[in-house]
This record gives C-alpha cells, sequence and structure tokens, in this order.
C-alpha cells in the first residue's frame, strides 16, 4: 500500500521477538502493536531489558521480528531477503547509536560521506551537513581526536546525510555529559522541527521533555503511550 | 560510489596493521619468489639446454654394436640420421699419470653430424696432423691441459703420443658422468678425448663400435623404440636421450627446478592464504560494530564482501609484486651462474613474462580467497548482533585440558588453558599454521638427513673400494702381493668392472657388472655372492622381471662372452644399476683372471700419496680414486645442504610470520581484558606468563601432526628425486626431529614478543572505558 500523509510512518501490528528456544526462550518483544505517525518525536522508555532497543532495531530493520506485521514508510519488512533489507535501510531509515559507532580510520568528513555516497552524496554534502552540526572547524579530525559530544554530532551528521524521514535512535545521549547531551537533543528538536520522526530509545526520564510522544515497556509489552 | 569511500579506510586499516601485513606479504614474497626464481630457471635451463642440442645436433639415440645394428637402425622409419663411431674406454696419461677414460672418434676432416662439437679453444682436428686429439673442455680444466699440451693413448700397440689441438665442448659431456650409474666421476680418473675415426680404431678394442641415430621431431616414444630395435638386432647397449648419463643427471636437475616451482610456493602461499585469513578474520572481529553500522546504514553484502576482499588482495600483491621482480631478476642471476658453472655452450635467458603474469595472478588470487572467507562471515553479520557490546569472544568455559592439570593449578595457568577453547577456529589455525611451517622444516630435514643416509650408506657403508687400479696383466697372486705392499694398502684384491647386457624372457637391463672376490673388503654384500650367479642390482630385477633361481643371458662385450647365467639373489642398494659376480665365476668365464685389483687402504686421507706410488708402479696402467668421487659427492651434498639451510631460513620466516599474526591477533584482542586487569593491579609477569603459556600450548598442538605430515610430505618430495639408478629410503634423524621442534618454539617465542610489548604499552584509562572486549 503506498504511503500517504494519514497513514502512519510506521505500523506494527502484534510484533513478537524472542531468542533462543525453549527452556531458554527470551521474549524481547511480546504482541507489540504501535503507529508512529510523520513528524512524531517519540521517546521509548523502560528498564534495561524491556525491549525497547529491539523494538527499534525490528522498525530499523537490522533485526526480523518472529511474527507479526512490521510496514514502514509502506513497505512490508515481513519476508524480504537480505538485499531487499539492505536497500529499505539505505532509503528509508537512519541511525545514531549510544556509542556512536564511527569508523575509527576515517576522518569525521569522511565518516559521514561515507554513508552520503549511498544516496548519491558528496564531499561537499558531508562537510555542509558536519557545519550544520557546528563541526566545520574538525572535518579531517578522526574520531580519537574528538570528544564524546563531537563524536555522537558526527554520528548525527551522518544520519542526516542521508536524508531519511525516519530517525532511530538507540540511547544517543547515554555516553555523553549532560552539556554534550542536551547538544544532541537540541539538534534532534531541530530536526523533529524539520518535520523528520524520531524514535528514541532512552532510561533517561528527562529526555522526555523533547518528546511529543512517549511509550513506556516493560518486558516487552507497551505498558503505556501518552501523547504530550 | 561508496566502495570508494571506503578507500581511506583501507588504506589506514592496512597501515595500522602494517606489522601483521608485512608478516603476510613476506610470505607471500618467499613463496611467489621461490615460484618466478625456480620456474625462470627451469625454462630457461631448459632453453639453453634444448638450444644447445639443437645447434650440435644431440643424438636421440645411442647403441654399441657393430653394421648390422647400423643397418637396423638406419631401415626404421622414424630415423632421419645415423652415424657410427668408436666409442671406447682406455688408458690415457692426461699429465697426472695413467687414467682410464673416454675415446670417442670424429672424422678427421670435419664435424661429425651429430653431437658436433664446438671448439672453444684451438681448432678441429686436421687431416695433416695425425697424432691431433681434441680435448673435452672439462677434461681440460680438470687436468690444467690446454692447446699443445702431450698426452697418451694407451692401444693394443702400446702407448701412442698425442698432442691437443683443441679444446671442444660436447653436448654429450656437459655433466662429466661416465655412465648411469656413475653419475659421478673422479675428477682426475676420468677424461674425454675426441681422435679420427682413423686414430680411434687403431687405439680401441675390438667391440667398441657405436651408432648413434635421431629421430624425426626427436619423438621420445620413436627413439625409445630405435633402442629396444637396437636390441634385437645385437646391441649390446642402447639408451634414448632419457637415459643418456649427461642429460640424465640435467634433466634431474630441470625437473627438480620445476619440482621446487610447483610445491614450495604451493606450500608458502598456502601458509600465507592462512596468515590473512587470520588476520582478517581478527580484524572484521575487531570491526564488528562498523562493519553492522555500515549494514544498518545500507551498505550491502557485496560492498563488506569486496572491501576486505581487497584488503586480503593488497596485502598479498604488498608481497606479489616486489616477488615478481626480485624472483626475474634472481632466475636471470641464477640461470646466468647455473650455466657457466655447467659450462653449457647456449644460455637461453629469456624474461618470461607469463610466469610474472601467473606469480601475479597467484598471488593476487591467494589474496582474494584468503580475504573472501572471513569477508563473507562479515557480510552475514547481523546488523543487530554485530552492533551488540560483547561478542563471542568473550564466553569463558572449562577446557578438557584443565583436567590434566594439578588441582591447585595457579590461575594464570588456567586462565591459559581456557582461552585456547575461547576461540577455537584462531587457535586451530594458529596450530595448522604450526603444522605447516613444520611440513616445511621436516621436509628440509628428511631430504637433508635421506641424502647424508644415501650418501654414507654407498660410498662408506656399501662402496668401500679405496682405489681401483687398471693392471698390466691380470690380478694373479704375486700381482696383488706386489700391491698390498704399497705404503698405506690394507688390502688389494682381484677386481673388474665392465658394462653388461643382462636379458631376460621379458626385457633387457644394461648394468655395471663389478667382480669382487668372496668375502671382499671392499663391498658390502647383504648376503655373501657366491659362485651360484649373478647377484642382480634392484633397477635390473625389475626390468628382466626375475626371480632368484631364473636364468637369464648375460653378455660382456669386449670380452665375447654370451653365457646364461643364475640369478643368485638381489641387493638393494642406494645406487642401484651394479650387478655383482664373484672373480672365480668370472675367471670361468672369460678363461682369465680378472685385470683389474680394488685396494682399500689404512686411512682414507691417505689416498693422495698411495695415488701417486700407484701410477709409477710398473704393474699398474691405470688409477680410479673412489676417495676423491665419494669427496665429490660430499662437495655436492655441500649444496644440498646450503639449499636445505635456505629452506630452513625460509621455514622460519614463514613460522614466525604466521604464529607471529595469529599470536599478535590474540594479544591485540585481550587489550581491555589486559588493560582492565592491570587497572586493578595485577603484574605484567602473571599477563606474560598466561599469554606466553597459552600461545605456547597452542603451538604445540600443531607439532605432532607437523611432525607427522612433514615426514610423510618430505618422504613424497624425495620420491620425486629417486631415478630407476638412484633411490632414496626418507629418513630423519632424533635431532633433526628435536631440531624442528625447538625451531618452532623459538618462532613461538619470537613471534609473541612485539605483541606483548605493545600491551604493556597501553593508555590504561582508555581500554577500562572501552566497551565489552
Amino acid at each position: 500500500m503506498p504511503p500517504t500523509e494519514n497513514t502512519p510512518l510506521v505500523s506494527l501490528h502484534n510484533v513478537t521477538r524472542t531468542y533462543g528456544e525453549g527452556e531458554t526462550e527470551i521474549r524481547a518483544l511480546d504482541g507489540v502493536d504501535l503507529k508512529i505517525d510523520h513528524g512524531e518525536f517519540v521517546v521509548l522508555l523502560g528498564p534495561s531489558g524491556s525491549g525497547k532497543t529491539t523494538l527499534l532495531n525490528v522498525i530499523g530493520g537490522i533485526d526480523a521480528a518472529t511474527s507479526g506485521e512490521v510496514i514502514v514508510d509502506g513497505q512490508s519488512l515481513a519476508g524480504l531477503d537480505d538485499r531487499s533489507l539492505t536497500a529499505f535501510r539505505r532509503d528509508h531509515v537512519a541511525f545514531i547509536f549510544q556509542f556512536y559507532n564511527l569508523v575509527p580510520t576515517l576522518t569525521a568528513v569522511e565518516n559521514v560521506e561515507l554513508i552520503a555516497a549511498l544516496t548519491g552524496g558528496g564531499r561537499s554534502d558531508a562537510e555542509r551537513t558536519l557545519g550544520s552540526v557546528g563541526l566545520a572547524d574538525h572535518l579531517d579530525r578522526f574520531p580519537s581526536a574528538l570528544s564524546g559530544g563531537q563524536q555522537q554530532r558526527v554520528a548525527v551528521a551522518r544520519a542526516l546525510a542521508k536524508n531519511s524521514a525516519l530517525l532511530l535512535c538507540d540511547e544517543p545521549t547515554g555516553a555523553l555529559d549532560q552539556a554534550a547531551g542536551k547538544q544532541v537533543l537540541d539538534l534532534l528538536d531541530e530536526l523533529n522541527g524539520e518535520m523528520r520522526t524520531i524514535v528514541l530509545v532512552t532510561h533517561d526520564e528527562s529526555i522526555t521533555e523533547h518528546a511529543s510522544r512517549v511509550i513506556r515497556m516493560v518486558d516487552g509489552r507497551i505498558v503505556s503511550d501518552s501523547k504530550r | 560510489m561508496s566502495a570508494s569511500v571506503l578507500r581511506p579506510k583501507l588504506r589506514r586499516d592496512l597501515r595500522q596493521k602494517r606489522r601483521q601485513v608485512i608478516a603476510v606479504a613476506a610470505t607471500v614474497l618467499i613463496g611467489v619468489g621461490l615460484f618466478v626464481v625456480s620456474w625462470d630457471m627451469y625454462r630457461n635451463l631448459q632453453r639453453s639446454y634444448d638450444e644447445t642440442y639443437e645447434q650440435t645436433a644431440f643424438a636421440d639415440v645411442w647403441a654399441h654394436g657393430d653394421d648390422s645394428v647400423a643397418s637396423a637402425i638406419a631401415s626404421l622409419d622414424s630415423v632421419d640420421t645415423v652415424e657410427q663411431r668408436v666409442s671406447a674406454d682406455i688408458s690415457m696419461d692426461l699429465g697426472q699419470g695413467a687414467i682410464i677414460g673416454r675415446l670417442q672418434s670424429v672424422p678427421g676432416a670435419g664435424q661429425p653430424e651429430l653431437n658436433r662439437l664446438i671448439i672453444v679453444d684451438g681448432s678441429y682436428l686436421d687431416p695433416e696432423v695425425e697424432e691431433g686429439i681434441l680435448l673435452e673442455s672439462n677434461t681440460a680444466d680438470n687436468f690444467g691441459l690446454t692447446v699443445g699440451s702431450p698426452i697418451e693413448l694407451f692401444g693394443p700397440s702400446g702407448w701412442v703420443e698425442g698432442e691437443v689441438v683443441g679444446i671442444a665442448v660436447s653436448p654429450e659431456w656437459l655433466w662429466m658422468a661416465p655412465s648411469s650409474e656413475e653419475l659421478l666421476a673422479d675428477p682426475l680418473g676420468f677424461g674425454v678425448v675426441f681422435a679420427s675415426h682413423e686414430l680411434a680404431e687403431s687405439l680401441a678394442p675390438p667391440g667398441s663400435n657405436q651408432v648413434v641415430a635421431t629421430v624425426a621431431d626427436h619423438a621420445v616414444e620413436a627413439a625409445a623404440e630405435v633402442a629396444s630395435a637396437a636390441f634385437a638386432s645385437g646391441a649390446t647397449d642402447a639408451y634414448d636421450r632419457a637415459h643418456h648419463p649427461s642429460d640424465q643427471a640435467l634433466q634431474s636437475d630441470v625437473e627438480g627446478f620445476r619440482q621446487m616451482a610447483v610445491l614450495f610456493p604451493v606450500l608458502f602461499l598456502g601458509v600465507a592464504a592462512l596468515a590473512t585469513s587470520v588476520l582478517l578474520s581478527r580484524l572484521i572481529q575487531s570491526q564488528r560494530a562498523e562493519i553492522g553500522m555500515l549494514r544498518a546504514f545500507g551498505f550491502g553484502q557485496g560492498e563488506i564482501v569486496r572491501h576486505f576482499a581487497t584488503y586480503g588482495l593488497v596485502t598479498a600483491m604488498i608481497g606479489g609484486i616486489p616477488a615478481v621482480v626480485l624472483g626475474a631478476l634472481g632466475g636471470w642471476y641464477a640461470t646466468g651462474a647455473y650455466t657457466s658453472f655447467l659450462s653449457i655452450p647456449f644460455t637461453s635467458r629469456n624474461l618470461n613474462p607469463s610466469t610474472w603474469i601467473v606469480a601475479l595472478a597467484v598471488s593476487a588470487l591467494m589474496g582474494l580467497v584468503a580475504g573472501y572467507l572471513p569477508a563473507r562471515a562479515a557480510a552475514r553479520i547481523a546488523p543487530a548482533t554485530a552492533m551488540r557490546p560483547l561478542g563471542d569472544i568473550a564466553i569463558g568455559r572449562h577446557s578438557w585440558l584443565e583436567k590434566l592439570l594439578p588441582r591447585r593449578t595457579p590461575s594464570w595457568a588456567l586462565v591459559a588453558v581456557r582461552n585456547i577453547g575461547r576461540q577455537r577456529r584462531r587457535s586451530a589455525a594458529t596450530m595448522f599454521g604450526v603444522v605447516l611451517a613444520l611440513i616445511l622444516i621436516v621436509s628440509a630435514f628428511v631430504m637433508n638427513d635421506s641424502i647424508n643416509e644415501v650418501f654414507t650408506r654407498q660410498f662408506h657403508e656399501v662402496d668401500q673400494r679405496d682405489l681401483v687400479v687398471v693392471l698390466d696383466g691380470n690380478a694373479d697372486e704375486d700381482t696383488l702381493a706386489a700391491l698390498a705392499l704399497v705404503d698405506g694398502v690394507a688390502a688389494a684384491e682381484g677386481y673388474m668392472q665392465a658394462p653388461v647386457l643382462f636379458q631376460s624372457e621379458t626385457g633387457f637391463a644394461a648394468q655395471q657388472l663389478q667382480v669382487y672376490e668372496q668375502g671382499s673388503l671392499a663391498h658390502e654384500f647383504a648376503s655373501t655372492i657366491t659362485t651360484d650367479g649373478v647377484v642382480l642390482g634392484t633397477a635390473a630385477k625389475d626390468d628382466l622381471a626375475v626371480e632368484i633361481g631364473d636364468v637369464i643371458g648375460m653378455a660382456l662385450p669386449g670380452f665375447a662372452v654370451e653365457t646364461p647365467v643364475v640369478v643368485a639373489g638381489f641387493v638393494d642398494e642406494p645406487i642401484s644399476g651394479f650387478s655383482y659376480l664373484p672373480v672365480q665365476t668370472w675367471t670361468e668365464l672369460t678363461g682369465a683372471p680378472t685385470p683389474m685389483a680394488v685396494l682399500t687402504l689404512h686411512r682414507d686421507d691417505d689416498h693422495g700419496s698411495v695415488r701417486t706410488q700407484l701410477v709409477d708402479h710398473p704393474v699398474v696402467v691405470a688409477v680410479e680414486d673412489h676417495v676423491a668421487i665419494a669427496n665429490q659427492a660430499e662437495s655436492l651434498l655441500a649444496a644440498s645442504r646450503f639449499f636445505v639451510g635456505l629452506m630452513l631460513v625460509f621455514a622460519m620466516v614463514m613460522a614466525v610470520a604466521l604464529i607471529f599474526n595469529a599470536m599478535t591477533v590474540t594479544i591485540g584482542e585481550r587489550e581491555s581484558e589486559v588493560a582492565n586487569l592491570q587497572a586493578n593491579g595485577v603484574g605484567r609477569s602473571w599477563i606474560r606468563r598466561t599469554i606466553t603459556l597459552e600461545n605456547l600450548v597452542t603451538a604445540f598442538g600443531g607439532i605432532i601432526p607437523g611432525l607427522i605430515i612433514g615426514r610423510i610430505l618430505g618422504a613424497a618430495f624425495l620420491a620425486q628425486f629417486s631415478t630407476a639408478q638412484f633411490s632414496f629410503d626418507p629418513s630423519i634423524t632424533m635431532m633433526s626431529l628435536l631440531l624442528s621442534v625447538a625451531l618452532i618454539v623459538v618462532a613461538a617465542v619470537m613471534a609473541q614478543v612485539p605483541g606483548l610489548r605493545s600491551l604493556f604499552r597501553l593508555d590504561l584509562a582508555a581500554k577500562v572505558r572501552e566497551r565489552g572486549a
């Protein structure tokens, strides 16, 4: 079904994700139903092991649901082969990770250019994007020469470089001090203002201030879902 | 596209792992370099020989026989050219006393049609100079003779004086081997001269006619058929190029280079592939999160595979490209040195681009294959899994090995033993690398020890002749007693050696017959030779397909003896072209005692002075120095030892490179762990002990299979050098086995030093902040 403004950007129906078998089976997601509309800033809250990162990964197509239906930007992820999933991730989603996952042997601009090139972008796009996150003076620095906050801003720039509608953030401030964390969240606010949909996983209650919607999870289930 | 954006990463990854990359590249360099050198030498030498043979019209078939043999050969359709000549072993004095040398005849007025001579000094024979002689060039060098030197040849009418008018290179004497059974000759006990047909016929004994022929296109099968036809028409000896003594020796070298060009590179490139694979596996392990990120952002599996396979390719080419350059230069230089050493008149040293292309292609293929498997595994990692902290490298489990340890084993030893099973594939790769390194080391030792064993067995146990003398008369009691009185002689016995042709219902066998007294001190026989019949070498046994008690025909050219004899036994000797008769049987067959004597000396190193006395002894016509032949064999052994030493050096480089790579990745992936231990106050010695023990135990895991497989492959490698006339029984001494193990332990200890050093220079604060291992 082609997406329209009225159709949700993300739609999950009765999604489960289990790891292991028999007695060792872990049910990371347990019958999750969820719809996320275009332009929302959704914060997924929950204690460790509640399934929030798994949910993010399933939405982003880097992990597969064991059962249920996952539709993102009008595309059902069920049964997609690796090639199709790769194309889906390239065209529809971008990630920001807690530990940045920058390539340590590439400079800041090369890290961004690497991802920009996937959608036809080049070095100038990478430089502009890094400039937009306040790192115009740090283009040629390697990750090891950047602070944690700067590294995470490179990661944000990298995510922006693809111009994806859906931004999936897994504890993006988890490894940062308060000031650096605030800078990153301000950036995300700006992006949300530009109608980018953001799904952010955290266990930090204070981040809910930035959210338009807060979903709480416990034991793989959504226990509350409130719009602000 | 994005792949090109990954290039800086590739470049920096290579730089970051430069020590490991260099270790792999060094192994590739040795393997590919050896291939280029040995393959170029193989091709260049073969071309040099072919060119020499073409220019000199080297014959395809040789047969001893009269006109009827020549007619029979000439009547065959496949035969192009037939020529008759004299070829005989006669006494000659080349300025160092009388010896037995080879006299071959050539036309007095112009070059022969076949086996033409290349005159390197002086001129060809002049019909006007009746006493003119051409001297073979190796003979001239050995005896220090030049144009104008006087020599003497012994014929039926006594000594005949001659003058050297020219020094000639002959395609038949590029390697100075009197016969297939005597590929080594006493340099001062054997020489070759060429005289006109007329002069040679006056000097040679009856039955010295030889027929030489070529066949169309030098076809091997046709030549073999001509040799068979020659036997059938009454030839007393006939052989094709493959059995020509000089060509046989040269081709065995060429074949050796060909074998080397295949076997060693396979081994080295196998190790390089393994080392590359280990290197990449660990690199990928350390970059799991990056790979997961790339996959999450939309990089396809193909791009990941290409990226890491390119890493393998570049690593291989870093070694492969210089290997081609160095190998081509080495092949060029070595071919020249080799042909110059052998005085090959036509040296063909072509640059062989096809060899380089193959070498580069093999290097590239090795790199790609080695990189492909870990790269494919990397690309298949699910992105979410790849980015999850604490991968499988941190899994701890009990090890069956620890059950062998005492109950109160210290923790550092327990950790070491458990770590072996922590990354089983990597431990297996290290063990496999040790196995491959040991294969090369043990193969080298097997070759060295077997060759030593063979030469010791042949020249110091089986053949204990010190000097053989040709007598002016027969070896009767008085003559032998007179020889025994010579200072230094321990025993003098009747003796004879002569070419012989055996014939059974199924085939022919040309052998050298040696005649000894029963109970001789000059030869060790597994069972005493008896008057029951002839004792055959294994080559004759195979050719004739006979058993003990069978009756075979025996023809002794030059003695007019053709008689049936009983096969009394067999001997299994390293040089298997000899057959044996007792003196008594010889006397009965020929009606006269033996015309030679064999002497054993009190001390081998007295042979020079004893020889000098014998040269002037009234009963002696010629002296053959077997101690000198054994010494020549020893000098060839020195070359073999150099080759083995080179192999050992290469094996050590390979072992260090492989173990270094395996161990640095082992150590590298423990950085966070070690940093945490150090931060909590664990001492360096604990860490050093546990890592060293783990590495050494892992290396030891490969030792037993390495020793066994190395022994087997060494034997197989050696078998390639065995011929019908010369066989090697593979062996290795306990000392060599222990040394092999010691070399591996040294390589293992050396290989981990850089890794341990880097481990103790860690930024502890940075490392303990890293997540996971």
